[in-house]
């Protein structure tokens, strides 16, 4: 099994402090989740980076779109 | 004798209703900046659209077009026009603060390509526009010059990020004025305000001098009250810029570049797609409804109106969100370290988020775009154009949070650019353009997206669309 990405505001208070970025106080515990669903962005994403090929792209006649 | 009110009149004409006037002499470049500048100073304590007004400088310009017309040398259609520039936008010994508390003193020794152009076509600069802090937002909202002001109701929010350009524009405070476009900032403010934005192909007109967030997204165009009037002013901005690495060589063909030629040419002939992925998740049902009579008025004119699937659509978020965040970072790092408390707070969030993004996830995002863009390229061979909606909903109230959407509560802020970033990924020219209003009065926009370097097409739509409509015909009552 995968080993899962984890994100704390220990991890991210630690990387903060690598890349000399202060945080104040509570940024770091409301930087979790937005980091956490950008992770989590990227992992749905990364299927059509890695999907190539075929682009998937259907059409059809229109429906329901015009008054006519 | 010109009284007050016959004088606020001329604030409402178009590009092009103004341009053969002045060419003939029969409208004063003076008479029309005294106009525009009697008008801010009316108008814009509500609406808060300018964060520096160039009156004396203004009309000197002005005196000099009218000089210069009269003299036999009149240089085109922007020659006496009073314009406004997002203050993002470098002007030489004016100052340019980016909507920042950091650059409130900045003042460049150097004009961007864009006001060169302005200056050469004989444009008349009113004074720099209020923007969200960095452009790094969809709202306007600004701790350090408060929030700009939607004309159309001023206890909301205009958009953004170039939210002082759609408040300016759709309350009659400039003619024109110029916007930059990362995930949205030309085509939101436009749609929330009433007005037409146009993002250009990436790469038609040049950033030199354009304070950069996003190198890869970052896009400049024009917001006016009319879609002739855009295809006028980018056809005076577009043009190859060595200073710039993301101008392209395709963009030195003047004759490509003259927008107007073909602007009467209607729709009839033109294949315009629907997609029915994502643009319709999460939208409030006015909107929805206008954008499908606006696809009817299409059909009656002669587009064949199909819709389509584009499943790549449904990634454009995540794909947008990474890149934006991340080069945004990387741009504004430094201020960042520096002085973070000057930065404010949901700037530096943004900030904060695109620094903790892991470098294999920008990487990532920028592969998936390539797929993405690929899909879309796909759905361009088969449409002319696509069709969707510029925001999900009117423009919330200033200080609202959260609205309803379909019987869903959401967060107002991330629905402003949720609809106009898929476009910002494949780099192609699209329009906002006006196409109704909500129950309570607010305006409501639609986009056209077309091929790359087929921005003639874009504009030609939507000139069709307006003229068949009354939309771009209303003016806010507010103000």
């Amino acid at each position: 099994m995968a080993n899962e990405r984890m994100t704390t505001v220990e991890s991210l208070s630690a990387q903060a402090r690598a890349l000399g970025l202060p945080l104040a106080d509570g940024e770091a515990t409301a930087l979790v989740e937005r980091v956490r669903a950008g992770m989590a962005d990227a992992d749905h994403f990364s299927e059509l980076a890695a999907g190539g090929g075929e682009p998937s792209v259907k059409f059809e006649p229109a429906r329901e779109v015009g008054r006519s | 004798m010109t009284t007050t009110n016959s004088r606020d009149e001329l604030c409402w004409l178009s590009i092009a209703e103004a341009a053969p006037l002045i060419e003939s002499g029969a409208l004063s470049p003076v008479e029309l900046t005294r106009a525009h500048l009697e008008r801010i100073e009316r108008v814009d304590p509500s609406l808060n659209s300018f964060i520096t007004v160039l009156g004396d400088e203004a009309l000197s310009l002005a005196a000099d077009a009218e000089r210069e017309i009269a003299a036999g040398d009149y240089r085109g259609p922007l020659h006496g026009i009073p314009v406004g520039l997002k203050d993002l936008y470098y002007t030489r010994g004016v100052r340019t603060t980016v909507g920042s508390k950091i650059l409130r003193d900045f003042v460049p020794d150097y004009d961007a390509a864009v006001t060169d152009r302005f200056n050469d076509a004989g444009a008349i600069l009113l004074g720099k526009l209020q923007m969200h802090e960095f452009a790094l937002g969809a709202t306007s909202v600004s701790p350090h010059d408060g929030p700009a002001r939607n004309p159309w109701d001023t206890s909301r929010i205009t958009g953004g990020s170039s939210g002082g350009s759609g408040a300016a524009v759709a309350g009659g405070l400039c003619m024109a004025a110029l916007g930059s476009d990362t995930g949205g900032s030309i085509r939101i403010p436009s749609g929330l305000c009433g007005i037409v934005g146009m993002k250009p192909t990436f790469g038609r007109v040049s950033r030199y001098g354009v304070h950069p967030l996003s190198w890869s997204l970052d896009t400049v165009g024009p917001m006016t009250r009319t879609a002739r009037d855009a295809a006028i002013v980018l056809g005076a901005l577009a043009g190859y810029d060595a200073r710039d690495p993301s101008s392209s060589e395709r963009a030195a063909d003047v004759s490509a570049n003259d927008l107007t030629a073909g602007i009467d040419d209607g729709v009839g002939g033109l294949r315009i797609g629907i997609p029915d992925d994502f643009f319709y998740d999460v939208i409030d049902e006015e909107v929805a409804s206008a954008i499908c009579e606006a696809s009817g008025i299409l059909a009656e004119l002669g587009a064949t109106v199909e819709r389509c699937s584009i499943p790549a659509l449904n990634h454009a978020l995540g794909i947008s969100s990474t890149i934006l965040v991340t080069e945004a970072a990387e741009t504004l790092i430094t201020h960042l370290r520096e002085r973070p408390e000057e930065i404010g707070a949901d700037v530096r969030a943004r900030l904060h988020l695109g620094a903790m993004t892991p470098a294999v996830d920008y990487i990532e995002a920028q592969r998936a775009r390539a797929a993405y863009n690929a899909e879309l390229a796909e759905a361009m061979r088969t449409f002319d154009l696509l069709l969707a909606p510029t925001a999900a909903v009117g423009a919330p109230g200033i200080e609202q949070e959260f609205v309803e959407v379909g019987g869903r509560t959401e967060n107002a802020l991330s629905l402003m650019s949720r609809l106009t970033r898929p476009f910002n990924l494949t780099g192609q020219p699209t329009a906002s353009v006006p196409c109704g209003f909500t129950s309570d009065g607010m305006p409501i926009g639609l986009q056209l997206a077309g091929r790359s370097w087929e921005d003639a097409t874009v504009l030609q739509a939507a000139r069709a669309y307006e003229r068949a409509t009354e939309w771009s015909e209303k003016r806010p009552v507010t103000v």
